[in-house]
């Protein structure tokens, strides 16, 4: 099958599965707005009950600003001009690069904390449901999927936290060193420029690495029903080593799909923009929107994965012939099996 | 025939003292009583300058001197236990190296001294020479350096000194030093320091502390390594090829208290000329790094900008040459300022909107008519320097740039605008006098403040704020009178912060002491509140016989509080109730007469300061009905209450309607509506930007999902 054949594929799992889109993203929508409250108590006082009440409707005023940072404590402490344009897409992706999520304020870590419990469970039972019930299925199976891996999927997601930070902060650590004693040696910025640079394309390729091998793993949790996870991962490190052109070709196109889903959303975001409470609702509207098409991206590169692996994995091809011994044995429940 | 140079060079010199000018007064030119005559060879391999200086002065006191001061200050990294040293122990600047490496030491080494004397008095010789410490005990500082005579030098009496020395360059380190094949020297020879009022004024080499010297006139050769690119101070007057692998150069300026170069083969010179109605030409030169070779023109535009407007607002550069350099990376001496040469500072990728190089351009070229041509003394009053190039800085870039715009540098080197994010010159430091406002006052000796950040506060950022807030109450036209009055009145006289509040006051037509007394002598912050707006119905009369009417005074203004202003302006003076006029029914104005037929409002409002700065500020109050009424409130005593009656609700109130006090420190606390607007309960704004910061949230968790 094709990298656009499996997307397809993919796509049509994913058709059958809505709702699961829908759950994730009432993941997301509901851990961030964990902070609503305080975040809004923060942001009216600051305002006063004067003229900036109105002032800030139209615009960052830049004065307030500099005294609400000057004031603000808790989740408010993040706030800043980043909230605007493609402000949210580069300065969290600034966050992962420079290893930044210590600096937020602890609320914010601790809604996110929430929000990976959470986002785990529900992925865990979309991406189950995906494979054992590719014709769609109810909410209790849903719900049952996802009580059944989310275990395995939790280790998962603390295996990937604890490489992220064996990553940057061991494995990283050298090269920091590196750059930075070379780039203070250097007889002109540019060289500390575009050491610099480098220095963050390499966590970056590491961190979307890590991010496509442990979706691997998650598959092959699934697919092999594997409650080793670690067996899980080296099943998808073989995998994605004997794939790798496969596995890597699939995953940009995803990101391109993700990259082009945001380019759309920064022109809406530009003509979107207003200054009326009909203005401000569709803003949001177009945020949301962005939110759910990104959640629905996630679900079809899951889709397509499996997609892939199926297609690619022979145990899956032939499961009576293509047995490995990376692959289950004696499978619990085989490909394609209801649960 | 360099003699017959120096000769000349005396000839010019006079021994009358320079008088302070009075009141109205524009004084004459000073006389020049000062001259240096250096020839220097750099040694690349060593970092190392040999010199030979002959220092002519003459005694334009009236007091016999026989101790001469000598700023030294090169040695101020000569070792771990200078006084700069122990001062920014705290904050090393070594770039935090622990050990320090070998070539991080620089120092100053005056070798032989002699000295001629032309007088009545005949020949004098050095008796004695040492380091003096006038600021502090630490012996082991050798920036100031005392020589003394045999004799007194009598008044009106000259003394010629020839000194030599080796000055050894640290590795790039607070604008002075080399980095690969770049050597910046400044601070690199003896220089006298300032003798005035019976005393010297040469304070050691300070962390927070920049530079006080007399006004004198140079003439410096300069040998470098043949295709070195050479930039002085002053106009080049010669080159000459040695023949050895050297190139001489020779730089040559009257009238300024300092000389600073810098070598180089890795700039690119540049040259272009200002050419300006009403200004005098001047030269510019542009020392370039290759890197920055595309900001070229941004670099010429923004010295033009300088050069014109302050040329039309304070006076004419006098000088024909101003040279800019563009440092290399990691010298540590960009964005500094010598006498007609400056250095920016800037980043190969640098878009327009951040303001790069053109922000350090301005401040820096602007420091030639505060640092450079009126001199006052750093050590003692910095702000009269820092401040006013800042408040002038702010002032040119408004002018001469579009809005800055909030730059955000992604990963420390990617600039990303948000145009929407307009960032006012006028307030640009007022969080900062929020943050340490309260540290210092500003009129302190540097090394006396608390700390690095009372130095920015009081140097920088609070005299900035000051100087703005001045112009809104003066108007700019009276205020760029009265500063331009300051510089013509004092260039090349060492003024002190007393002269610009007299000239200030004398421009001004008012004694401005109580405005500098909450600001240069006061470190007390400043911040009115309008604590209090409320409107409500006057219930009907209980207990008043039918049939009889009541009228409800509408005009009651009573200004509570000690000490508060009652003074209403004539235009806004509510009407006095005409019992017998209809005027809300005829539709005229709303102030007029109120029956007992009519709804009467009490309305109140209460007005507060919240911190300890004393300002006369204006306060409006408006009506539903449209009418607005102002008051001046003097802002002695805590509060001042307004109260009205009036057939109209309490729209709004407002402290300080025009933003003239600018030093106020929370803005935000300087209106109240009495009804805000609210949409569900909170501000449309609360809204908008939760739904913002709510999308980068979530964004910010799917990148948290992309680690887990």
């Amino acid at each position: 099958m094709t990298l656009t054949g499996c997307v397809a594929q993919g796509w049509r799992n994913l058709s059958a599965h809505k709702k699961s889109i829908l759950y994730l993203y009432l993941v997301i929508l509901g851990s961030a707005s964990i902070l609503l409250l305080p975040f809004m108590e923060s942001f009216e006082s600051s305002l006063g009950s004067g003229i900036y009440r109105e002032r800030l409707v139209t615009a960052l005023d830049y004065d307030w600003y500099q005294l609400f940072r000057d004031r603000v404590q808790g989740a408010a402490e993040s706030f800043g001009p980043w909230v605007l344009g493609p402000g949210p897409f580069l300065h969290t992706l600034e966050v992962l690069l420079e290893d930044g999520f210590g600096k937020l304020p602890a609320a914010v870590l601790g809604a996110a904390a929430i929000y990976l419990l959470l986002h785990t469970f529900v992925l865990s039972a979309a991406v189950s449901s995906l494979h054992l019930h590719p014709g769609g299925g109810n909410t209790r199976g849903f719900l049952r999927n996802g009580a059944e891996y989310f275990g395995r999927f939790l280790r998962v997601s603390v295996l990937a936290l604890l490489l992220y930070w064996f990553l940057r902060h061991v494995l990283l650590t050298p090269v920091d060193g590196w750059v930075d004693s070379f780039s203070d040696a250097a007889a002109t910025e540019v060289t500390g420029f575009y050491l610099s640079l480098a220095r963050y394309l390499l966590v970056l390729v590491l961190v979307l690495g890590l991010d496509l091998f442990l979706d691997y793993a998650r598959i092959k949790v699934v697919l092999e029903d594997r409650t080793s996870v670690l067996l899980a991962v080296v099943a998808a490190a073989r995998f994605c080593i004997r794939n790798f052109l496969g596995v890597t070709g699939l995953y940009l196109l995803l990101v391109g799909f993700t990259l082009v889903w945001a380019g759309l959303y920064l022109g809406f975001d530009t003509l979107a923009g207003g200054d009326s409470r009909v203005g401000i609702l569709v803003a949001f509207v177009v945020q949301q929107i962005h939110m759910l098409g990104r959640m629905a991206l996630k679900l079809l590169g899951f889709g397509a994965q499996i997609q892939f692996v199926k297609g690619r994995d022979p145990w899956f091809r032939d499961p009576v012939e293509g047995g490995t011994s990376l692959s289950p044995t004696v499978p619990t429940r085989g490909p394609g099996e209801l649960a | 025939m360099r003699v017959i140079g120096l000769l000349a060079l005396w000839l010019t010199t006079s021994v009358l003292p320079a008088a302070t000018p009075g009141p109205g007064q524009t004084p004459a030119f000073p006389e020049r009583n000062l001259s240096y005559d250096i020839q220097a060879k750099l040694d690349p391999v060593s970092k190392t300058v040999e010199a030979q200086q002959v220092l002519s002065w003459r005694n334009s006191s009236d007091t016999p001197i026989r101790e001469f001061h000598f700023h030294l200050y090169l040695n101020a990294f000569r070792n771990n236990r200078s006084t700069m040293a122990w001062e920014q122990a705290f904050a090393p600047f070594w770039r935090g190296k622990d050990p320090i490496p070998e070539d991080y030491w620089g120092f100053i080494d005056v070798g032989s001294i002699q000295v001629e004397a032309e007088g009545a008095e005949g020949p004098t010789r050095v008796v004695s020479r040492r380091f003096i410490h006038p600021d502090d005990d630490n012996a082991q500082d050798r920036t100031v350096l005392l020589v003394e005579l045999d004799r007194p030098l009598a008044p009106g009496e000259q003394v010629r000194f020839r000194i030599e020395f080796t000055s050894k360059l640290p590795r790039g380190v607070r604008r002075t030093g080399w980095v690969e094949d770049y050597y910046f020297l400044a601070q690199w020879f003896p220089k006298l320091g300032v003798f005035a009022d019976g005393a010297w004024y040469c304070h050691q080499y300070h962390f927070h502390s920049e530079f006080f010297a007399d006004f004198g006139d140079y003439e410096v050769s300069l040998t470098v390594p043949s295709g070195m690119v050479v930039g002085a101070t002053g106009r080049q007057v010669g080159e000459t090829d040695n023949g050895d692998g050297t190139h001489t150069h020779r730089f040559r300026q009257e009238d300024v208290h300092d000389f600073t170069w810098v070598a180089s083969s890795r700039l690119l010179p540049r040259t272009r000329r200002f050419e300006h109605p009403g200004l005098p030409s001047v030269d510019m030169r542009l020392l370039l790094m290759e890197e920055h070779a595309h900001l070229e023109e941004r670099y010429f535009r923004a010295m033009e900008h300088s050069l014109r407007l302050f040329g039309t607002w304070f006076g004419p550069y006098p000088y024909s040459v101003l040279t800019l350099v563009d440092p290399p990376y990691n010298s540590r001496t960009g964005g500094m300022e010598y006498p007609t040469l400056v250095t920016g500072r800037t980043d190969f990728w640098s878009p327009p909107e951040t303001l790069s190089p053109e922000g350090v351009t301005i401040h820096e070229v602007g420091h030639q008519w505060w640092y450079g041509l009126v001199a006052s003394n750093e050590a003692e009053e910095a702000w009269l320097d820092e401040g006013i190039t800042s408040w002038a800085t702010d002032r040119a870039a408004r002018d001469a740039y579009a809005p800055r715009v909030h730059v955000e540098w992604l990963l420390g080197e990617i600039p990303l605008s948000f145009p929407s994010v307009v960032r006012p010159f006028e307030t640009r430091n007022l969080h900062w006098v929020r943050r340490g406002g309260r540290l210092d006052v500003m009129t302190r000796n540097t090394w006396s403040f608390r700390n690095r950040r009372s130095y920015f506060v009081n140097a920088y950022a609070k005299p900035d704020m000051v100087l703005w807030t001045l112009e809104r109450y003066l108007g700019s036209e009276v205020m760029l009178r009265a500063i331009r009055t300051y510089f013509e009145r004092y260039r090349y006289r060492h003024p002190t912060a007393e002269d610009f509040v007299r000239t200030v006051s004398e421009v001004a037509g008012e004694d401005l002491e109580w405005f500098f007394r909450e600001t240069l002598h006061s470190a007390e912050r400043v911040d009115y509140a309008v604590t209090e707006a409320r409107s409500m119905a006057i219930p009907d009369l209980k207990g008043v016989p039918p049939g009889e009417v009541e009228t409800v005074e509408e005009v009651t203004v009573a200004d509570v509080g000690e000490g508060a202003e009652t003074q209403v302006p004539a235009q806004t003076e509510p009407a006095v109730p005409q019992p017998d006029k209809e005027t809300e029914a005829a539709g005229e104005a709303s102030d007029g007469e109120v029956t007992a037929a009519k709804k009467v409002y009490w309305s109140r409002v209460v007005v507060t300061r919240l911190e300890g700065g004393r300002f006369p500020v204006d306060v409006v109050m408006e009506f539903e009905d449209g009418k607005r009424f102002r008051r001046l409130w003097d802002g002695q005593y805590r509060w001042v209450r307004y109260e009205f009656k009036r057939p109209s609700r309490l729209r709004s109130a407002v402290v300080d309607p025009d933003r003239k006090l600018l030093l106020d420190i929370d803005p935000t606390n300087n209106s109240r509506l009495v009804k805000p607007p609210t949409s569900g309960g909170r501000s449309l704004a609360t809204w908008k930007w939760t739904a913002k910061w709510l999308f980068w949230l979530q964004n910010l968790m799917e990148t948290f999902a992309l680690i887990s």
